[in-house]
């Protein structure tokens, strides 16, 4: 059985174009495809939370009216399987073609900015070879993290973090659906913490529920911290204090109990530390420290060993 | 960084005279000159075998007689301010301490025939110090040490008897509480070659995470430990020689895969380094991560010479390393839990994505969250539960989601 309804997010996910809130330049011209029956491959780049996949499923529903079924799919690109596994499934659909009035089907690949230079040239021969049986929807955070020969070959599609006011009405429809009511404190935490992330306002509207029919700023409060615990601040907090030690748990925990990319790590201690207070020397040496980790990482050097001397950079007095 | 438990050579290390096992004549030798002090020169020197008791002998009798013990190892006697701003002043101003003073050089041996500074300073010393001075040496018979020989009051202590060993690893079993079979205790007293730490080494490592062992299983465990006990020593040649290339020659004769010496110098350099030297010996050993991965994704053996390269200058990049007990890297031990976590985790994570049309990175940066907090709710918890039919699904979120399943190094 389904758990899509436990989660608000998922069940009240806007199903149709229509439904969506905001984007409403992309939803014109995607509904422009719609009409004509055809869609280009595309590729849907922002950050989480935008509608990024909300607007590709949204788009493949209106397309087929409803009757979905066998006619997409959604592949993750950081699947260890690789980009073998995109090539088998896009084998497997152009051979069962079905000879219905769909000319193509349609495949969504999230995180694709995550696949490696290789595997995305495969990716682009893979495109061209099925090109008339298969049309991809790309989704990826970062455009510069996909090639320039698949970009050219793709409807770019931008989505912005959602503004406040969007948030909100979001957060409020699902709510009133809910039948939970508000304090407006409750509201104005919430938009403040998602900073334009539909997914993660909902996720702290439920959570903050927690199956109670009322949230309040203070239940809405406690569950942000709990939700997005700031555990990239404290590892470098601790580091700048001196105390390698505990930074480098924090580091073991965040790799290895939580499963979190070198990459993701490495990308938020970089925007913390342009804001954090410090020397500005000693910023510009972290900082030079940190980027050769993060390009040896993506070499394949270990992301324990290099994060750590980051860490140790961080711990270490700036050389003169 | 964990930080090392006490060892059990640690925890059980003699702190009475009495309690130190075997070389009785050694220990009435060296007493004796300790007492009369001056008769027979003004510096002895302690030689045999590794894990005899010759610091340990030292410390306890300095503890035992009420002597201020400055103590030292071949990397400090290398350096000239420590020889003169703290070895100096206690020899020759005894003033400056309210208690007497014993000066021990441990590891002498350690230096090399190059480091004449060093031995100059020590042979000064000899002659002329005002409070006693102990040295201990493996191997005291090297060319550059003679002059030093000549000066010094010589003691030899030998390898200890396996049944004084036997007796002793008793003793600790009896402490810790473990049933140890009277086979395996002789097992080990004899791969010891009358080396006790190295004994109650291979008790620990037996032991200490397990209640029983078969007499096969502690044979299998300890002939895996043989190589270890070859890396340790090629460790603490690296980390205290004294020119790149000794640290660099110790380095590359070991047998350890390269991958798995990376892991030993990387776990054991923090321990090893005072914090202002962490940075730069870690930022060689990330180097020679870099350089690793580099040479086999692309079959680079012949730049391996520049990997050893890299592992010594962390090494050497330290003037002044702290004296510690290398220990067994964490990540090694560790590899096995650390892959399945991430399997349950890759395992549970592949239905949810699914389900939520959601990315890998969302679902661990977010929704492993938001999954717990919900599930504190009785109510979302048994829903949530109903609708996992599968068992393995069931198992998964029950250790991940709501057991807080982790990768448990520090535990």
């Amino acid at each position: 059985m389904s758990i899509s309804d436990l989660l608000w997010v998922e069940k009240y996910r806007p199903k149709t174009l229509d439904e969506m809130i905001d984007r409403e330049e992309i939803v014109t011209r995607l509904k422009a495809f719609v009409k004509t029956g055809n869609v280009p491959n595309m590729l849907f780049v922002g950050p989480p939370g935008t509608g990024k996949t909300t607007a590709a499923l949204a788009l493949v529903n209106d397309l087929y009216q409803g009757s979905t079924a066998g006619k997409f799919m959604e592949l993750n690109a950081s699947d260890e399987r690789g980009i073998n596994t995109i090539r088998e499934v896009v084998k497997d659909f152009a051979r069962s073609r079905p000879s219905t009035e769909v000319p193509f089907k349609i495949l969504i690949l999230d995180e694709s900015d995550n696949m490696t230079q290789d595997a995305q040239q495969a990716l682009r021969r893979i495109m061209e070879r099925y090109a008339s049986v298969t049309r991809f929807i790309l989704l990826a955070n970062y455009q510069w993290g996909i090639i320039e020969p698949i970009q050219s070959r793709c409807a770019v599609f931008r989505f912005p973090p959602l503004g406040p006011e969007y948030i909100r009405e979001g957060v409020i429809r699902v709510l009133e659906k809910e039948g939970v009511s508000w304090t407006e404190e409750a509201i104005e935490e919430i938009v403040k913490a998602a900073r334009g992330d539909m997914r993660k306002a909902i996720n702290i509207a439920q959570s903050a529920a927690g199956g109670l029919k009322k949230i309040t700023g203070d239940s809405v409060r406690q569950v942000v911290g709990v939700l997005h615990p700031k555990e990239v601040e404290e590892m470098i907090m601790d580091a700048l204090k001196g105390n390698f030690t505990s930074a480098r748990k924090r580091l073991a925990k965040l790799l290895y109990d939580d499963g979190l990319s070198a990459n993701d790590i490495l990308r938020e201690m970089n925007s913390e530390l342009m804001s954090l207070e410090m020397d500005e020397k000693k910023r510009l040496q972290v900082v030079n420290v940190l980027g050769e980790a993060n390009f040896r990482v993506a070499m394949g050097a270990d992301a324990e060993i290099q994060i750590s001397t980051v860490l140790a950079a961080l711990a270490a007095d700036v050389q003169k | 960084m964990s930080i090392p438990q006490l060892s059990w050579v640690e925890k059980y290390k003699p702190k009475t005279l009495d309690e130190i096992v075997g070389n009785d004549a050694a220990k009435k030798d060296f007493l004796d000159w300790l007492e009369k002090w001056d008769e027979r020169g003004k510096a002895a020197l302690l030689h045999g075998p590794p894990g005899v008791g010759k610091t340990v002998l030292v410390e306890v009798a300095a503890s035992t007689l009420n002597y201020r013990l400055i103590e030292t190892n071949a990397s400090e006697t290398r350096k000239t301010d420590f020889l003169e701003n703290v070895i100096k002043p206690a020899a020759f101003n005894r003033s400056l301490f309210s208690s007497k003073v014993l000066i021990f050089f441990d590891e002498i041996d350690g230096l090399s025939s190059e480091e004449t500074g060093a031995i100059n300073f020590l042979l000064e010393l000899i002659e002329s110090s005002r409070v006693p001075i102990v040295m201990a040496a493996n191997d005291p018979w090297a060319p550059h040490l003679h002059k030093i020989r000549d000066k010094v009051y010589m003691i030899p202590l030998h390898r200890i008897r396996s049944q004084s060993i036997i007796k002793r690893l008793r003793d600790i079993c009896r402490a810790e509480g473990i049933r140890c079979k009277q086979e395996i205790l002789v097992m080990i007293a004899e791969r010891s070659e009358g080396d006790m730490r190295a004994a109650i080494e291979d008790l620990e490592l037996l032991y200490s995470t397990r209640g029983e062992v078969s007499v096969d299983e502690a044979e299998k465990i300890l002939s895996r430990r043989n190589v270890e006990r070859n890396i340790f020593e090629i460790l603490r040649m690296a980390a205290y020689a004294s020119t790149f290339e000794r640290a660099s020659i110790s380095l590359s004769s070991s047998e350890e895969k390269p991958e798995d010496l990376l892991e030993w110098v990387f776990e054991n350099i923090p321990h090893l380094s005072p914090r202002q030297w962490l940075f730069p010996a870690l930022r060689y050993v990330a180097e020679a991560d870099m350089l690793i991965r580099q040479i086999s994704k692309n079959s680079l053996w012949r730049l391996l010479p520049n990997f050893y390269h890299k592992l010594s200058s962390a090494f050497l990049v330290i003037p002044q390393k702290n004296r510690i007990n290398f220990s067994f890297p964490n990540r090694i031990k560790d590899r096995f839990k650390r892959i399945q976590h991430l399997k349950n985790l890759r395992e549970l994570e592949s239905f949810f994505m699914k389900e939520l049309h959601t990315g890998r990175r969302v679902f661990r940066r977010e929704f492993i969250q938001v999954l717990r907090y919900l599930s504190r709710d009785e109510d979302f918890r048994s829903r949530m539960l109903s609708r996992l039919s599968d068992s393995r699904l069931r198992e998964l979120f029950n250790s991940i989601i709501l057991g807080e399943e982790t990768y448990r190094r520090h535990a």
